[in-house]
């Protein structure tokens, strides 16, 4: 038949069901009247015509299916019929129903979610980037494994040697103070080079670039984003060309970005990176950021073995400078928002994935379970000819639409859980973390979870629902009913199932302790700082103002000086990185007096502190002195190293006395001596290990960037306000970001952590309670069935208890296999993800040992209540039951 | 599920029911009727096969049915040959001619 005329025919035909019936109903009517006629013409009786004729018209049903069957659209017949039935079927079970729909939902609604979430930081943190996988960012690794940031010197080396990329740029952030009616607003200042737009995929939309000469110093020009064209401007589009006064000085505004581009994450403005001659020869580890874009065909191995190759070329034409340096060559994809968000994906991915795996089994389950019971029904259908295929055709849209409900759960609630997400994480989270403001339930994710969806429901459909059609051999049919012992093979699929589930809940629950563990010993290392009694601050002393390393040390003096004669402070300092957040850290390379060997350069995090820093941060200086007030500009030059450090450079002696120095080996930094050694800290939490830290006394080298702490004797929160007034009366210009204790700046780095934790433990304890059901069920089902056989074997002398011990031992048994198979599981799975344990080790024993103590517990009971039911069937009455 | 063997059958069936109307319009019964009668009783047309025939007919345009009255004033629906259904009849009914004289040919040599 002609493509379009079936076409024709399928609408006809669905648009005019009833007509059809009608008729057909008719006209085989008509026709049985015209057999009787016949019949009696022949000369039968009434009676007997009517039942010669019957005879001949066979089953009026089967009369009309067959020429249904004949029928173009005879498919969405059975569809819509199954439908139907399929509804009807999932509204006598509401019990049933509901458990799948929701287990299913919550099971759809984590992948969604978590597959949300990798999309928006992780696979493309950066949509208008279409070359996402082609970016790199580049840094520097001593030969003790630190990483340093780029110096400006290697930078500039490095565009000249463009080989294995097309581009290359670097960034900085610039914090700018703004005046607007005589009210200082700190603004996020990015410093770019010349292709840091057209890398990242960005061009303004009003106005212009930065032009070539404008990179060079003396050029006081900025390009500034929507947000604050919006907020400053309200979006004049004779904003260009107007002038914004920053820092001191009168900028002019060249451009307006558009609406879409924001990177780096809410940055106000942009201003060209402007180092004059010797800037760009300064061999000092910066904070430069620099990304560069492969060329087209080049991998990421062919990129490191580029850069070895000119590491060693560079190390080589400049003498003076360290040997064995490195670049280091990572995708920006997994630096872009620190190193944790590759680990972070993977590990939620992993997790909803085994929760769904989870699901599945459980469905796969309860659809064995079922099998049994609908036997009857399947046998009925068979022996009113209805083959195998359309059985097989029925059950499965049944399970299709119990998974489609599922499934819409499954959306509603992967949005609920994102709102939640986004709701819960710090305010600030947007700022900090690149594509977290696209972060939605999108078009992929969907498509995605629709596939899902699918997969789910032929992977825990399947299997059930091929044994529960396959035609009964003919010896069996009547023998089986629902008090007899199962068949083997399926008490071997459900006992799999099961295993599968208590396996898979283990591994979660691990994965969840093991989470919940670290953050408790993260906790416990901020502790240390007492951080409710702790209020810092951060400020920048603008280089337009604060020119010299004297004024930004007086000024520091002067604000310490208001600081500590407030009331209620007991103690106050200065220092330059942030404990615990990574915030200001940098790396910088060192050598030690009397090892002339150039390769011999270690790293470690520079801190500049005040006097009394050790204190305020109830830290403890565990040899020689703190730094002192005498420890100025032209004194010694003096250094506190950290513990960690000490130990790993002067494993035998003290180093006290002992001179390092910065920088490379022919820096103009002069020789260190060490006056003290100090506790650790850690820097960075994120990392599982103690960084090595020397300490500088800001009096001689204060940083442009400082953080102000104040030890108050009460509650620290309350006196945020009075220290704003204090110090806007020493410089009113001057911006003060992050007021707030060191607990709220804990916070505010965690909360998504605990987040994480939180939907980790709630996903395991989820899957503890459906694999323990699980078992329940398949036990408590296993002695309902084998009633017959108990009742048999107690009728032959078997003893409750022995009854007891053999059912008990038959779920007991499958448990700890399943359980040994869980642990071995969770073993290689948190191996592998064990970046993402903080301050535990992946196979912590307690944790381990705990969770399968609890998951045996739970499950050993769910086998024993049923075993213990087994144990007090009446012989007489299971036998007497059929 | 229609497999090679009911396709063979249902070709021979769609041409005796085409050849049946030929001479006029004639309800379900009448044809399976004239079919026995005219193949002596070679073949019996079930219902169960008759009818979804005619209405595959119908569809394909070949037939047209409408209801009328019987000879013993029965309501019963009638069905008539269309122009396409004379023209398929035509053609298959040469194809038949062409395909039973080749077998025949077959069956007869060596």
């Amino acid at each position: 038949m002609l493509p379009l005329l079936r076409l024709r025919l399928l609408v006809r035909h669905l648009l005019h069901r009833e007509a059809f019936e009608h008729g057909l109903d008719e006209e085989l009517r008509a026709h049985l009247d015209l057999l009787i006629d016949e019949q009696m013409a022949r000369g039968a009786t009434l009676q007997e015509a009517r039942r010669l004729a019957a005879i001949e018209l066979g089953g009026v049903e089967q009369v009309k299916e067959q020429v249904r069957s004949r029928r173009v659209g005879y498919f969405f017949d059975c569809l819509a019929q199954d439908l139907k039935f399929g509804c009807r079927m999932l509204r006598k079970n509401p019990a049933y129903t509901i458990f799948v729909v929701l287990i299913l939902g919550l099971a759809i609604g984590a992948n969604a979610s978590v597959f949300s979430i990798a999309q928006a930081i992780f696979l493309s943190p950066l949509p208008q980037v279409g070359w996402m996988s082609r970016l790199v960012s580049l840094r520097e690794t001593l030969p003790d494994g630190s990483c340093c940031q780029i110096p400006p010197a290697s930078f500039a080396a490095l565009r000249q040697e463009e080989g294995a990329f097309a581009r290359l740029a670097v960034y900085d952030w610039k914090p700018v103070t703004l005046i607007q009616d005589s009210i200082p607003m700190p603004l996020r200042g990015v410093e770019i080079s010349q292709d840091f737009f057209p890398l990242f995929g960005g061009s303004p939309a009003l106005g212009r670039g930065f032009l070539e000469h404008e990179y060079e110093p003396g050029h006081p020009v900025v390009v500034i984003s929507h947000q604050l064209w919006r907020r400053r401007f309200d979006a004049d589009p004779q904003a260009v060309g107007k002038t914004l006064r920053m820092n001191g000085v009168q900028w002019l505004i060249v451009g307006v970005m558009g609406e879409d581009f924001d990177f780096p994450p809410s940055t106000d403005l942009w201003l060209p990176l402007a180092y004059d001659a010797a800037g760009w020869t300064s061999r000092e580890p910066g904070r430069l950021y620099v990304v560069a874009e492969m060329r087209h065909g080049m991998d990421l191995n062919a990129a490191r073995g580029a850069m070895g190759v000119l590491a060693r070329r560079l190390a080589r034409d400049y003498p003076g400078s360290s040997q064995g340096v490195q670049f280091q060559v990572d995708p920006l994809r997994n630096r872009v928002n620190g190193n944790l968000t590759p680990l972070f994906t993977m590990t939620l991915a992993g997790a909803a994935a085994f929760f769904l795996l989870l699901t599945c089994a459980n469905l796969a389950n309860l659809q064995l379970a079922r099998a049994p019971a609908r036997r009857q029904e399947m046998r009925i259908r068979e022996s009113l000819g209805a083959g195998r295929g359309r059985t097989l055709q029925q059950l499965l849209t049944e399970n299709l639409l119990l998974i489609s409900l599922g499934c819409l759960l499954g959306i509603l609630l992967g949005e609920a859980g994102i709102r939640l997400l986004i709701a819960g994480m710090p305010p600030g989270t947007g700022r900090e973390i690149t594509g977290w403001s696209n972060l939605r339930l999108g078009g992929p994710v969907l498509v995605l979870t629709l596939a899902l969806t699918l997969l789910t429901s032929l992977a825990s459909g399947l299997a059930p629902l091929w044994r529960q059609t396959r035609p009964a051999s003919p010896g069996r049919t009547g023998m089986e009913n629902r008090r007899t012992t199962q068949g083997r093979t399926q008490r071997r699929m459900r006992s799999f199932f099961v295993a599968a589930q208590i396996s898979l809940a283990l591994v979660l629950l691990v994965g969840a302790g093991l989470m919940i563990k670290g953050f408790q010993s993260i906790t416990r290392s901020s502790d240390a700082f007492d951080p409710s009694t702790l209020l810092t601050l951060h400020l920048v002393l603008p280089e337009s103002r604060y020119p010299s390393q004297q004024d930004r040390s007086a000024y520091l003096d002067r604000a310490l000086e208001r600081l500590s004669s407030l009331p209620g402070v007991t103690a106050s300092c200065a220092f330059s990185s942030f404990p615990l957040s990574n915030n200001g850290v940098i790396w910088w390379e060192y050598r030690l007096a009397g090892q002339d060997d150039a390769s011999r350069s270690y790293g470690a995090i520079l801190q500049n502190v005040s006097p009394g820093f050790f204190d305020t941060l109830h830290l403890r200086l565990l040899a020689g002195r703190d730094f002192s007030r005498m420890d100025v500009e032209g004194s010694l030059p003096v250094a506190i190293v950290s513990e960690s450090l000490a130990r790993r450079r002067w494993p035998q002696g003290s180093p006290l006395g002992e001179r390092i120095k910065l920088g490379k080996p022919d820096s103009s930094w002069s020789w260190l001596t060490i006056v003290g050694v100090a506790s650790d800290t850690e820097f960075d939490w994120t990392d599982n290990a103690t960084e090595p830290a020397i300490y500088l006394p800001y009096l001689q080298s204060a940083s442009a960037y400082s953080y102000l702490a104040l030890r108050a004797s009460g509650p620290a929160a309350d006196l945020a306000d009075t220290v704003r007034r204090e110090l806007a009366g020493l410089d009113p210009e001057l911006p003060l970001d992050d007021v707030q204790t060191l607990g709220a700046a804990m916070e505010g780095s965690f909360g998504g952590l605990a987040e994480i934790g939180g939907t980790l433990v709630l996903l395991g304890l989820i899957s503890m309670a459906i694999a323990v059901i699980g078992v329940y069920a398949v036990m408590a089902y296993s002695v309902g069935q084998r009633t017959n056989e108990i009742g048999i074997r107690m009728a032959l002398g078997a003893t409750p208890s022995g009854i007891l011990r053999m059912v008990f031992r038959q779920g007991a048994s499958l448990t700890l296999i399943a359980l040994a198979i869980g642990v071995a599981g969770a073993l290689a799975i948190t191996r592998l993800v064990s970046g993402f344990f903080f301050g535990v080790s992946p196979n912590d024993p307690a944790t381990f040992a705990g969770i399968t103590l609890l998951l045996a517990g739970a499950a050993l009971l769910a086998c024993w209540l049923p075993a213990r039911r087994a144990m007090r069937v009446e012989p007489l009455v299971a036998l007497r039951y059929e | 599920m229609p497999d090679r063997r009911t396709d063979l059958l249902q070709g021979t069936l769609d041409l005796l029911i085409l050849k049946a109307l030929l001479p006029g319009p004639l309800h379900g019964l009448g044809i399976s009727r004239r079919i026995e009668q005219v193949t002596q009783g070679t073949f019996q047309v079930k219902p169960g096969s008759l009818f979804p025939a005619l209405y595959r007919l119908e569809e394909e345009g070949l037939l047209s049915g409408s209801w009328g009255e019987s000879e013993n004033r029965r309501r019963a629906r009638f069905y008539r040959l269309t122009r396409a259904g004379e023209r398929r009849l035509d053609s298959e009914a040469r194809r038949w001619g062409r395909i039973s004289l080749a077998i025949t040919r077959a069956l007869q040599t060596g």
